[in-house]
């Protein structure tokens, strides 16, 4: 088991956010935790990564990285986990990244930061990277401010950044949100081709249902906080008992077969 | 599942037609970027049309050329007779009550300091349509027209959800009782519940009220459900024009790409999609020939890189500008 987390309670301030949240991933694995906006999904994978925004803190429960629980981390710890171990990709990539900075100065400190390699190489292998995302002409794009760059390709990068260290466990919080259907797909296609390459486990956190089946072993849904229903992707999809399950499902507007003539 | 679903038939009668418009943007240095090339799309009354692309398509540069946010280089954009590239001052003025729009981004389309009474009422007493005294009685009717509580009136932008704020927009842009609302992405930033909500919000005000709507929206899937038809645009150009619940008979290789990037709600390992290759090029430079040649799974040598296809009739109400597609005559179908 690479990661067990079990009733773990976030509370930010002296409001409850999360209660008795449960979740287990095998190495390679994908999860996706769905949900409307406020349920508490970001919270918490955020959680797992140790960077609650402020007054959020862990108030009950167990995270158990590789058999250590993480929420007992000094900050030491922290160092040798976060960024290597485990990494995230944010909603937007475009606004983790300094804006006055080029986005090649960037990866290289992300990546010295964590390994001893000389600024040369480290540019070298940042520009592999890249290009193993797909990303037209990467050398161009290390020399690029972030604000050059379309939504997609910015996405792209963090999810290079992400992947660079070929992390055990992924967070990709709503990665795909912001991008067009075409892009997202893209960005969707690329993340499970890497992740699958070096068996790294993912929990994605989405509302897109469409994009949770498509590529989570096991889907949770969540509201207000709590765990509402789980199950495998067709378990979910196809069998769903709650019925907040059920109208999530029924919002997801789908093409079917039927032709609506109105002409 | 499909419960969002339009049902109204209605006549053609046209309300706007948008006559080969052209918006070009100088951007320094003699360069030219064109936002929208040679665009001609007709809304019928009470219709609601869909205008799909991905970013940077000048899908929000065409409607903003109709809102006259922005002059358009070329071309002219007729509603009730009249030129609205042409108009100036208060005849304008007058003209732009008719035409409101839902914005894409609900937390900046407000001014933070203003109750949402006065959010809703403001163009109202900006063509003196209203008294002070009955702005609170006009905002309340509005509210529960959007179907919010009338005791939001009191509040700020700031202490409303995303959905709620977008209800705000809808029910400030009503409150002119327009002819046509034009809505920029309006559920791009809300989740699947909160949207299905503002549709259905949207299209039973349409029922009710004969409105015409023009809905930019990247969701093909949604727009299959909602729309009356859609409009494909590409690099600028209009592509395709299409029924939008024949969406799947989608003739344009442009089309049928999106609509195979759709993530089908089925479980893990059954569903597939499948990616376009490549971004987007610049509309500085803009290829001669059709926009879509280098990203084309199709592209024939012949043809393709030489001229721009122009638009063919393929279907009723359905219009594509491919090489690969000849004229069909009406009476063939």
């Amino acid at each position: 088991m690479l990661l067990e987390v079990s009733n773990l309670s976030i509370s930010y301030g002296n409001h409850p956010i999360v209660h008795d949240v449960g979740l287990s991933l095998d190495a390679g694995k994908v999860i996706a935790i769905v949900g409307e906006s406020g349920s508490g999904k970001t919270t918490v994978i955020r959680a797992i990564l140790g960077c609650l925004p402020n007054e959020g803190h862990v108030t009950g429960g167990k995270i158990l990285f590789d058999g250590k629980d993480l929420v007992q981390n000094t900050p030491d710890e922290w160092r040798e986990v976060s960024g290597r171990k485990i990494t995230m990709v944010f909603q937007s990539s475009g606004s983790m990244l300094d804006p006055i900075q080029h986005i090649g100065k960037q990866f290289v400190e992300y990546i010295q930061q964590h390994e001893d390699i000389s600024t040369e190489e480290a540019e070298q292998s940042a520009i592999a990277m890249l290009a193993k995302m797909n990303l037209p002409n990467p050398e161009r794009i290390m020399t690029s401010f972030p604000f050059e760059l379309s939504g997609g390709m910015m996405q792209r990068v963090g999810v290079a950044m992400g992947m660079y260290f070929k992390p055990q466990l992924l967070l990709a919080d709503e990665p795909t949100s912001a991008l067009d259907v075409t892009t997202q797909a893209q960005v969707v296609e690329e993340m499970m081709q890497i992740c699958r390459k070096d068996n790294t486990a993912i929990i994605i956190v989405t509302h897109n249902l469409g994009v949770a089946a498509y590529m989570a072993d096991e889907i949770i849904v969540m509201q207000n906080g709590h765990v509402v229903e789980r199950g495998t992707s067709d378990y979910i999809i196809n069998h769903a008992q709650k019925d907040y399950t059920k109208e999530l499902l029924a919002a997801v507007p789908q093409i079917g077969d039927e032709v609506h003539d109105y002409y | 599942m499909t419960t969002i679903k339009t049902a109204v038939k209605h006549n053609k009668e046209i309300i706007l037609l948008a006559k080969k418009v052209t918006k070009k943007f100088p951007v320094g240095k003699g360069k030219v970027l064109t936002a929208v090339n040679d665009a001609t799309i007709r809304l019928f009354k009470g219709e609601t049309l869909a205008i799909v692309g991905e970013s940077g398509c000048g899908k929000s540069t065409l409607v903003k050329c109709i809102m006259r946010l922005h002059n358009v280089t070329d071309g002219s954009i007729i509603y009730d007779g009249k030129d609205l590239t042409k108009l100036e001052g208060e005849e304008l003025r007058q003209t732009r009550q008719h035409i409101q729009m839902v914005f894409q981004d609900p937390t900046t389309a407000f001014d933070p300091k203003m109750k949402i009474r006065d959010i809703i009422c403001e163009p109202l007493y900006n063509f003196n349509m209203i008294e002070k005294k009955d702005a609170d009685a006009k905002a309340r009717e509005m509210l529960r027209l959007v179907k919010l509580p009338e005791d939001v009136v009191d509040r700020f932008p700031a202490n409303m959800s995303g959905g709620q704020r977008q209800r705000i927009g809808i029910a400030r842009a009503l409150a002119m009782n327009p002819d046509i609302l034009v809505c920029d992405e309006a559920t791009s930033a809300l989740d699947v519940s909160v949207q299905k909500q503002i549709v259905d919000l949207l299209l039973g005000i349409q029922k009710k009220t004969n409105l015409s709507i023009i809905f930019i929206c990247h969701d093909l899937a949604l727009v299959y459900q909602m729309c009356h038809r859609a409009i494909v645009m590409y690099l600028g150009n209009v592509v395709e024009k299409i029924p939008a619940g024949n969406l799947k008979q989608a003739k344009h290789p442009y089309t049928k790409a999106l609509l195979k990037s759709v993530f089908p709600l089925v479980p893990k390992g059954e569903g597939s999609v499948s990616t376009l290759e490549g971004e987007i090029p610049s509309p500085l430079d803009l290829p001669v020939g059709c926009p879509f040649q280098d990203r084309c799974p199709e592209c024939m040598d012949h043809g393709c890189r030489e001229t721009m296809p122009e638009m063919r009739r393929v279907g009723k109400e359905h219009f594509v500008a491919c090489h690969l597609y000849d004229d069909v005559p009406e009476s063939q179908e």
